[in-house]
């Protein structure tokens, strides 16, 4: 259980987010102005903040900012309309922490404000499965769908199937999987397409691990299935 | 009551502030919440109207052109016509002089010698000394006026001209200074001229020794002009009722007549350098106030275009701004209604009704976002290029292949599949956020429109090369498989190279577009299938974004459809 503070003037949002965020186990204090924020942020002490930046009174810049001149670490999440990359940066800049625009998606608002939780260790337990895994020279990040090479620094994003079909062989590192064992797996409903679907999207991920320039690779073992290796190994 | 009886004059201020207020401005904040950092985007900037959007800068270059031309064309016209008719009537008025001079000498022989004929008592009376009204031209040539009234065919000057044309001399009604005469045209001219006989030998002569006209000069002068018209030397008794006008014309600066009468040549010829000189100096004065005038035309109308087109450029930069500030304001409500879809359905379940709620107000979401990236990316193809923003060497061979590999699972659950030929290290100048935006947005519209159905019968199998190069070290029939099933899928083929200093992105897809669809498909909401247009998630906002992206970068972008594929082909200026 986390200590969530919302300032957020859309009142109507406000109350869902807030409805949301307690049904998930949080207790949520909600502001709905600039003034009323800075003063829950100076009188109680919370585990993560969201905030609107646009808002009446003070804007959620410079709340962050207020934050963090009081030697605060908090985690902060800026939400709003803009979307320009200099507003990001000003967002950042201010000691903001993450930044999501409107409209989202209220899963992504959810699993982003949970990584926050996790980083700063209010959080714990089977949502931990959820961090960053590292094999080899990769690091996949399963709430972005980011596979990124550490070795080189690029990375690219997987669709849905691929992440799927991707994190079963993550979870049996140099064990090889047949065909049904991956498709049943990265596939449980019925519409897993047809057999060879498998097959192309070992391909796509194929090219996006040569693409991020990775050592890994998927191996097909003839007659038997597919198994992820890292090339230094042989 | 009191109200009402208020006098006009105080009432008008407040309507002009209701006016007002209710007008666009920049300084009026465009949100509830009076959020005082608003945002900065380029078209908030008020003096941003100025003139940078092309479309605005071809008008703009098209109206100061067409001012320009008409006003160039029409006073050089002017000027031509004025410089020729005067040319032409200065001319003729001194083969006019000449004619006279030559016609005085039959009559009179020569006048003494450094002496140009004058209106002297051994020449005649009806010589012009003034522009007399009473003076026509026909007793001007009085030695021959007895024969030369009514249509005399001997005399080779025009005498069409000469009645046509006023008489060439301004009208002399100033007074001279005292103790001068009164001159005219004819009186104030220095003639030359040079008589010979049967044997080409100089008989007579009227020079200017001081100035270098000797004898010897006029002789050697009169036998080239002579022998320039062939003109052989008069015998007498040759029979010639009178002075025959054998030839007449100009030689440098000179103009000069022979006449041939009773054995005798006469050749004789003026100094046109003044005149010549008075033209040069106008036509050179001409040409630099002309050139001035000219560029403060081009000053002028280049201040016109602005003031024409300023109230369009306004109406233009205002419209983008509704655009804009109508897009902001609905992303709240789009947000508020997700959050509270999710939460209800969490209360309820599933429900099919909230399912068409989500994906409409999810679709509603992208409408929004598409019409917020179209209004950025127009005002920065307007802004033009600027060099602090983002315009650095970007990696368009990189970044096409990231975009490819993320679009190749979509392409394939549409029964499509990727062909691609992307050269290493094509470098664009541009925005990196922008040009990936670029690339997703032809691969989604390949993907979208492709009807594979068309290309199945093209498809070569041959060329397969694309997911089954890299399994081919790792299994045969994995490569097999996987080229099996290429077989089956229509292919979006997609190709980036550079060429002369442009890099050149092709997507093709199977489909056909008439002329018609291709010439609408870079507007907004326009959609070539129109069956579709009810069920997919684009509203036709792709490619306009798209043409405005690469307008931001400099570049072009069009469509092509041959009989069975449609062909999007961008270029722009590589690094």
């Amino acid at each position: 259980m986390a200590r969530l503070l919302l300032v957020e003037d859309e009142d109507r949002m406000a109350q869902a987010i807030a409805e949301l965020l307690r049904r998930e186990g949080h207790e949520v204090d909600v502001c709905g102005d600039g003034e009323s924020g800075a003063q829950a942020i100076r009188e109680r002490a919370y585990d993560t903040m969201i905030l609107d930046v646009m808002l009446p009174g003070r804007s959620g810049t410079s709340l962050a900012a207020m934050t963090r001149d009081l030697g605060l670490a908090t985690p902060i999440i800026m939400l709003t309309a803009k979307t320009s990359v200099d507003d990001k940066v000003a967002g950042l800049d201010s000691g903001a922490d993450d930044y999501l625009t409107k409209p989202f998606a209220v899963p992504e608002l959810l699993a982003r404000v949970r990584a926050q939780l996790r980083r700063v260790g209010a959080l714990d337990g089977p949502a931990m499965r959820t961090r960053p895994r590292t094999f080899a020279d990769l690091s996949w990040d399963a709430s972005s769908l980011t596979l990124r090479c550490t070795a080189s620094g690029q990375s690219a994003t997987l669709s849905q199937r691929e992440s799927a079909l991707f994190e079963t062989l993550l979870d049996h590192p140099g064990q090889v999987l047949s065909r049904d064992q991956l498709r049943s797996a990265a596939w449980p409903q019925a519409d897993g397409g047809d057999y060879n679907s498998v097959e192309v999207y070992c391909s796509f991920l194929r090219r996006k691990l040569a693409f991020v320039g990775s050592s890994v690779h998927i191996k097909a073992v003839r007659g038997l299935g597919y198994v992820l290796r890292d090339g230094k190994d042989g | 009551m009191s109200a009402d009886r208020r006098p006009h004059q105080s009432r008008q201020p407040s309507r002009t502030l209701r006016l007002l207020s209710r007008l666009p401005h920049p300084l009026r904040t465009h949100h509830s919440s009076g959020a005082p950092d608003a945002w900065h985007m380029p078209w908030h900037v008020p003096s941003s109207y100025s003139s940078r959007d092309p479309l605005f800068r071809r008008s703009r270059r098209r109206i100061v052109a067409a001012i320009l031309g008409v006003l160039v064309v029409l006073v050089a016209g002017m000027v031509a016509l004025i410089y020729s008719t005067s040319y032409r009537e200065v001319s003729s008025r001194n083969e006019r002089m000449l004619e006279q001079y030559a016609s005085v000498y039959w009559e009179h022989g020569l006048p003494g010698t450094d002496t140009p004929p004058s209106t002297g008592d051994s020449w005649p009376a009806n010589q012009p000394q003034s522009e007399s009204s009473a003076s026509d031209d026909s007793v001007r040539q009085s030695p021959r006026s007895g024969s030369a009234s009514g249509g005399e065919t001997t005399q080779q000057s025009t005498p069409s001209t000469q009645q046509s044309t006023p008489s060439a001399e301004p009208p002399s009604n100033q007074q001279a200074p005292a103790g001068l005469p009164a001159t005219d045209a004819y009186t104030s001219q220095t003639f030359y001229a040079v008589v010979f006989d049967a044997d080409g030998e100089v008989s007579d002569h009227a020079g200017n020794s001081s100035v270098g006209v000797t004898e010897d000069a006029l002789a050697t002068a009169g036998r080239s002009m002579a022998a320039r018209h062939h003109v052989e030397w008069a015998h007498a008794g040759a029979g010639l009722s009178e002075p025959d006008a054998v030839a007449s014309g100009s030689l440098g600066q000179w103009m000069y007549r022979i006449e041939q009468y009773d054995g005798r040549t006469l050749v004789v010829m003026m100094d046109n350098t003044v005149m010549d000189a008075n033209m040069a100096t106008l036509m050179r004065y001409t040409a630099v106030f002309g050139a001035v005038a000219f560029v403060l035309l081009a000053i002028a109308a280049h201040t016109l275009a602005r003031l024409i087109l300023l109230p369009l450029e306004r109406a233009h930069a205002e419209q983008r701004r509704f655009v804009a500030d109508a897009g902001h304001e609905l992303k709240t409500p789009v947000a508020t209604i997700g959050v509270n879809a999710e939460l209800l359905r969490r209360d309820t379940g599933d429900s099919p009704w909230l399912d068409n709620i989500e994906f409409e107000n999810r679709r509603m979401g992208r409408l929004v976002a598409q019409l917020l990236e179209l209004a950025h990316a127009e005002a920065r193809a307007e802004a033009g290029p600027s060099p602090d923003d983002g315009m650095e060497p970007v990696d368009m061979s990189r970044l096409v292949s990231s975009c490819l590999l993320a679009c190749e699972p979509v392409a394939f659950e549409h029964g499509l599949r990727f062909e691609d030929r992307i050269d290493e290290h094509v470098l664009v100048r541009g925005d990196e956020t922008r040009l990936g935006e670029l690339a997703s947005i032809l691969f989604d519209n390949a993907i979208d429109h492709a009807q594979p159905d068309a290309a199945n019968g093209t498809t070569d199998s041959g060329t397969a090369d694309g997911a089954s190069t890299d399994a081919a070290d790792d299994a045969a029939d994995d490569a097999t498989i996987v080229a099996a099933t290429d077989d089956a899928l229509g292919v979006v083929r997609v190709t980036l190279h550079a060429e002369r200093g442009r890099a050149i992105l092709r997507v093709t897809n199977p489909g056909s577009l008439t002329t018609e669809q291709i010439d609408h498909l870079f507007d907004r909401f326009y959609r070539a299938d129109a069956a579709h247009s009810g069920s997919g998630d684009h509203y036709g906002l792709g490619l306009p974004i798209a043409r405005a992206i690469v307008a931001a970068h400099r570049g072009t972008i069009s469509c092509d459809s041959q009989a069975d594929h449609v062909t999007f082909t961008v270029s722009m200026p590589a690094v």
